[in-house]
């Protein structure tokens, strides 16, 4: 009985307590004839913060109005807003006043009449699309041109094209995956006038058999065609001189729904690189990755240091490539798809480097004016056939390539001059094949193996070879060098993932081979050198094999998942020539855990990841190989271990109806190793070499980038930024020291497609670079500047195009600027475009860079391209199919 | 585009020619138009399906008293109403606008016979209906967030409604108290509004002050059966199961053009509203 009284005062005093808190404030509003006025949005204040609107309500037909508000305040305004009364603003105090009655006078409010151009990015359920005439410019002729302007998209110079900071895992034309990776073809060479949007689908599931059960965080980018358009491509032709130039470029695209070419047909010496083309830049399938392929040069020529600039103004090349992409459905969800490459690429590099080797407190420096020229020919074969169902997946991929390239380089280190050639052919043959079955909704197989084999016999020789070792002579006579590599790697992969509702559990077993014979032998005067120290036979191989349960929960915005891997791996390394077999078994436990966010807005991402590696044994040597006129390599000594903590973070953030894109990641790791990098130079001969000694370091990278897109005034803004440091030791002459190299990378850029008549691009790239190698200290800072700026007439574009790069190195400043200027007319209604362009022209011969590693740097002089006028035509070919 | 208006003028001579429009004294004018708001109606028709989105462009013509709320190709059709018009010529609008007529909205009179009230006449499976209730949203406004969006500033309001939540932005600047579909009563116009899920998004495209005599049509609602908004969705899969039933009626080139077409209409399943 007591309680329930004491319930009720309790309630009692709790409900006093709302009455007071809460107010209800009435009234009236009427015209100046006592009539009440219908349909007037009237605010309430706070006298004290006259901004804060702490109420509202619209009037009904006779004029009252009705607020509550969810705190008691006793001196508030009352506001009125409407099209056909004047505003109004008066004093009340809460409890005097209420009811209030307002009376107001006519007037008729002018609101402007605005039409909101259509933005340029449009979100449509989980994809993301662009309006492609919104990013183009008149002077664009492809795609690719176009993409580089649309914010969260990243297009590097090689053609790689990123997503919010993440490779793209496909791209579609028409929502069929024709290039395989291969995408820069198509960005280089459809015209964007063909294309009505791009379409980004974040978290693209490509294999259908996983849809529901395996999430995937890879963005997938599609160009949509414009209605109707079947055929289309881009046609040039174009000539110059000083000295002769030609371009020509004919690829007709042909798109319908049951098949799909490209054919291509590009030769140029203008400086347009043809083999980013042929690149494939990401390929996966379902949960399978495939390996990336890059040709691996056992004996090359010394290298020349290209500048990072752009590569038009400096590449001396003589090009030409041949491609055919053909795709042919065999039903509602397989197809066949055929690829052909065939290119032709001679390349001339000129520079005069100082290379400084650090050594403790001192340099060792050798300047040396070098001469190349690499004559590479690549053919590549390859099929696919893949079939993608709601049960079931199954792709196989055979590729053939073979190389047959050739260099060629003279050095002058002073007076004397060294000439050095190579020969590296190579074949490769590759299968991948991968299969899902899905059995319900909870769980699938999938089975995946690729197989792949290289042949790499290798040659080289050096007229004369610099220094006295070994029995090598020191007088005039060639060393010639032979290596051979074969290599035949192994993947084979079982997984079985179950999934109950939120959970998705997995087991992944397989087994890696990777073998490896590799001989090489130094031949001096025709008389092979016969000192074990200078030749190789050797015959490896590394078996693997791996058990890896995998558990994964998500719910609606969180998905968390722990992978934890046991792998047991065996080496095997056979020295034929000493009759030395060793072995190393070694067991290793890597998990890796990771929580992710995502939103509509907003995703995040952290990860940590325990590593335990072991070098592979295909780079180990017996004895030394030569790696240029003044460096012998060798790499011997025990396999070398590493283990690695690693924490990996990435926030992203993109808004497409502000337009802003926001995307940073950051990634430390903490390693520790048993084997030094030691080298040594005496006599000026470099020699490298990898030894047994516990070493520990560590490496973080910080990367930023973000674009902002202003639709109403069709301008970019970006802004990206890197940062990396790597503290390590290494063996220097024979004293061990520590090694800090910290790089920042900032690149602000604005691009306006249209004011007026006018359209500008401008980018920026400021590095920063400090280095501590023992008791050497440098400082290096670039800043490049290069602005695109085109005055745009009816049926004319003038173009002017600067580039500024600053370079300071230690204080010493260097200078760089060079000028092209170009002029476009278009013909027949814009279907024909003819160009006018001179590029660098003043003339200007070279550009000075600097690369800094922790054991060298290099201060380079590299010849550009001269001043050079050029004329040509291009047409985009755009046909409409008659249905 | 010039198909287009190849199939108006096709439509308007063949109205003309069959006579349908003679019930032009059952049209009177209810007020006079004073601004027109385009919005861009993006949805996507298959709740299972992220790749059904489709796009419509409607108009909110606001009076001094009331408003109208239409999908623009009917409101095209308002020209052939004036000139007499009847409850035929909305078999025009839906033969326009087939391949959304699911979707699209007829006329939406807001603050209609009274304010705070709205009347939705829509015409389905040949029968008019109307659907008369009060305009009540139960805002939540958070006056402290604001965003600019296409020019315009914007404050943040939510509210639930219909089945959906919805995240809505509108302009103080322009103080009236509309919006797009049936949302009303915000102290400012609706610039975008769009649910949790961003299956149904309306956004402001054009704002014009009309300089021209343009009027707010209605008829009478005698000729349309009243129905709740339930009931409305029952109708409108009814339509869509006859559909479906049509098209297994009819011979198609292949049978797979027949299993696409059907597939397509079972996957008209996302309504606005839902209950």
């Amino acid at each position: 009985m007591h309680s329930r009284i004491l319930i009720l005062l309790v309630a009692l005093i709790f409900f006093n307590n709302l009455l007071f808190s809460q107010q209800k404030i009435t009234g009236k509003f009427t015209d100046t004839n006592n009539k009440g006025i219908g349909g007037l949005t009237v605010f309430l204040k706070d006298y004290q913060s006259k901004d804060s609107i702490i109420g509202y309500d619209i009037t009904s037909d006779n004029g009252e109005f009705a607020i509550n508000t969810v705190e008691f305040r006793k001196n508030l305004i009352l506001c009125s807003r409407s099209l056909t009364y004047q505003d109004s603003c008066i004093a009340i105090i809460s409890n005097k006043h209420s009811p209030i009655k307002v009376t107001l006078k006519e007037k008729q409010i002018d609101i402007e009449s605005v039409t909101v151009t259509r933005r340029g990015v449009e979100r449509r359920g989980d994809t993301l699309v662009y309006l492609v005439d919104k990013f183009q410019t008149t002077k664009d002729l492809s795609i690719g041109d176009v993409l580089k302007k649309m914010p969260g998209f990243t297009v590097e110079q090689n053609g790689n094209i990123s997503y919010q900071g993440k490779p793209i895992s496909k791209l579609f034309i028409n929502g069929t995956d024709l290039l395989e990776g291969q995408y820069g073809l198509a960005t280089n060479n459809l015209p964007h006038s063909s294309v009505g949007t791009v379409q980004v689908i974040e978290n693209y599931q490509s294999v259908k058999a996983l849809n529901g059960i395996i999430p995937s965080d890879a963005p997938a980018v599609n160009l949509s065609l414009k209605q109707g358009i079947a055929f289309t491509g881009i046609t040039e032709l174009g000539g110059g001189g000083t000295p002769e130039l030609h371009r020509i470029n004919v690829t007709p695209m042909f798109f319908t729904k049951s098949n799909q070419f490209i054919l291509s047909f590009q030769a140029n010496n203008t400086g347009y690189d043809l083999s980013d083309q042929i690149k494939s830049f990401a390929m996966t399938s379902g949960v399978a990755i495939l390996f990336e392929d890059e040709k691996e040069s056992l004996t090359p020529i010394t290298n020349i240091q290209t500048p990072n600039i752009d590569k038009k103004r400096y590449l001396d090349n003589n090009s030409m490539l041949f491609s055919f992409k053909g795709l042919q459905k065999l039903g509602e969800s397989s197809d066949l798809k055929i690829s052909v490459n065939l290119l032709s690429d001679v390349l001339e590099k000129n520079s005069s480097s100082t290379v400084n080797y650090i050594l403790l407190d001192t340099l060792i420096r050798f300047t040396e004016h070098i001469y190349n020229k690499t004559n590479s020919k690549q053919l590549h074969v390859g099929t696919i056939w893949e079939a993608n169902k709601e049960r079931v997946y199954f792709k196989n991929i055979t590729n053939f390539k073979q190389y047959w390239d050739n260099e060629l380089g003279y050095i002058k280190p002073d007076s004397s001059s060294f000439q050095q050639r190579a020969s590296l052919p190579s074949l490769y043959l590759n299968n991948s094949l991968n299969g899902i079955v899905r059995f319900n909704n909870k769980n699938f197989i999938n089975i995946s193996s690729n197989i792949k084999y290289w042949h790499s016999p290798h040659y080289s020789d050096y007229n004369p070879f610099l220094y006295n070792i070994g029995s090598i002579t020191n007088d005039s006579s060639t060393v010639q060098q032979r290596l051979s590599k074969n290599q035949f790697i192994s993947t084979n992969q079982l997984n079985y993932t179950h999934r109950i509702k939120r959970i998705a559990m997995g087991l992944t077993s397989g087994i890696d081979v990777d073998k490896n014979i590799l001989s090489s032998k130094i031949i001096v005067q025709d008389n092979p050198v016969t000192s074990d120290s200078l030749r190789n036979k050797l015959n490896t191989l590394d078996l693997s094999t791996y058990f890896s349960p995998n558990f994964m929960w998500e719910k609606k915005k969180i998905n968390i998942s722990v992978d934890v891997s046991l792998r047991s791996r065996h080496i095997g390394i056979n020295n034929e020539l000493t009759h030395v077999f060793n072995t190393i078994n070694r067991l290793t436990v890597d998990p890796v855990i990771s929580i992710r966010y995502s939103s509509y807005l907003f995703n995040c991402s952290f990860s940590y990841k325990y590593n335990q590696s072991l070098s592979n044994p295909s780079s180990q040597l017996n004895g030394y190989i030569i790696n240029d006129y003044r460096t012998l390599n060798n790499v011997k000594g025990a396999i070398s271990e590493k283990r690695s903590n690693s924490l990996f973070s990435y926030i992203n953030y993109k808004n497409h109806i502000t337009g802003l894109f926001i995307n940073s990641n950051f990634r430390i790791s903490f390693f520790e190793s048993n084997a030094l990098d030691s080298i040594n130079i005496n006599n000026n001969l470099r020699t490298v070499t990898s030894i047994t000694k516990y070493n520990k370091g560590l490496s973080a990278t910080g990367y930023f980038t973000s674009s902002y897109f202003i639709s109403r005034h069709s301008i970019t803004i970006g802004l990206s930024g890197i940062y990396n440091n790597v503290i390590r030791s290494v063996l220097l002459n024979g004293e061990l020291t520590k090694s800090n190299v910290s790089v920042l990378n900032i690149k602000p850029s604005l691009s306006i497609m249209k004011i007026k008549n006018m359209s500008l691009e401008v980018n920026s790239k400021f590095d920063f670079q400090i280095s501590k190698v023992g008791r050497i200290y440098s400082k290096y800072n670039s800043k490049t500047n290069s602005l695109k700026l085109s005055y745009i007439l009816k049926k004319m574009i003038f173009c002017v195009e600067t580039d500024l790069y600053v370079v300071k190195i230690n204080g010493d400043k260097t200078q760089n600027t060079y000028f092209n200027f170009s002029y476009n007319y278009n013909i027949l209604n814009n279907r024909i475009k003819l160009e006018f362009r001179c590029n660098n022209i003043f003339n200007k011969n070279s550009y000075a860079h600097y690369i800094q590693s922790d054991t060298y740097s290099i201060s380079n002089i590299y010849m550009v391209r001269p001043r050079e006028f050029y004329i040509s035509l291009s047409m985009p070919l755009i046909f409409k199919a008659s249905n | 585009m010039i198909s287009r208006k190849f199939v108006f003028l096709f439509l308007l001579l063949l109205c003309k020619y069959l006579n349908i429009f003679s019930q032009a004294e059952d049209y009177f004018i209810i007020d006079t138009v004073k601004f027109k708001v385009q919005y861009y109606y993006q949805f996507q028709e298959d709740s299972t399906n992220k790749e059904s989105v489709k796009i419509l462009v409607q108009s909110l013509m606001i009076g001094n008293r009331y408003s109208e709320y239409l999908t623009e190709n009917i409101r095209l059709m308002d020209s052939i109403r004036i000139s007499g018009g009847g409850i035929g010529q909305n078999m025009v609008s839906y033969a326009m606008g087939s391949s959304h007529s699911f979707f699209s909205f007829d006329y939406i009179y807001k603050n209609y016979p009274q304010k705070r009230k709205y009347a939705y006449k829509v015409y389905r499976s040949k029968v008019t209906y109307i659907m008369a209730e009060d305009l009540t949203f139960n805002w939540n406004v958070d006056f402290t967030r604001d965003t600019l969006i296409n020019g315009f500033k914007c404050t943040y309001a939510k509210c639930n409604f219909a089945g959906r939540n919805y995240n809505a932005w509108f302009a103080k600047d322009i103080p009236i108290p509309d919006g797009p579909y049936k949302f009303y009563g915000l102290p400012g116009l609706i610039v975008r509004i769009a649910d949790t899920q961003e299956q149904h998004v309306f956004q402001l495209e054009k704002f014009t002050k009309v300089k021209y005599p343009l009027y707010i049509y209605n008829d009478s609602d005698e000729n349309y059966k009243p129905i709740t908004p339930k009931e409305f969705i029952q109708v409108i899969k009814a339509n869509v199961a006859e559909k479906i039933q049509m098209a297994r009626g009819i011979n198609f080139n292949t049978p797979e053009d027949q299993a696409r077409s059907i597939a397509r209409l079972q996957g008209i399943n996302n309504y606005i509203e839902k209950y």
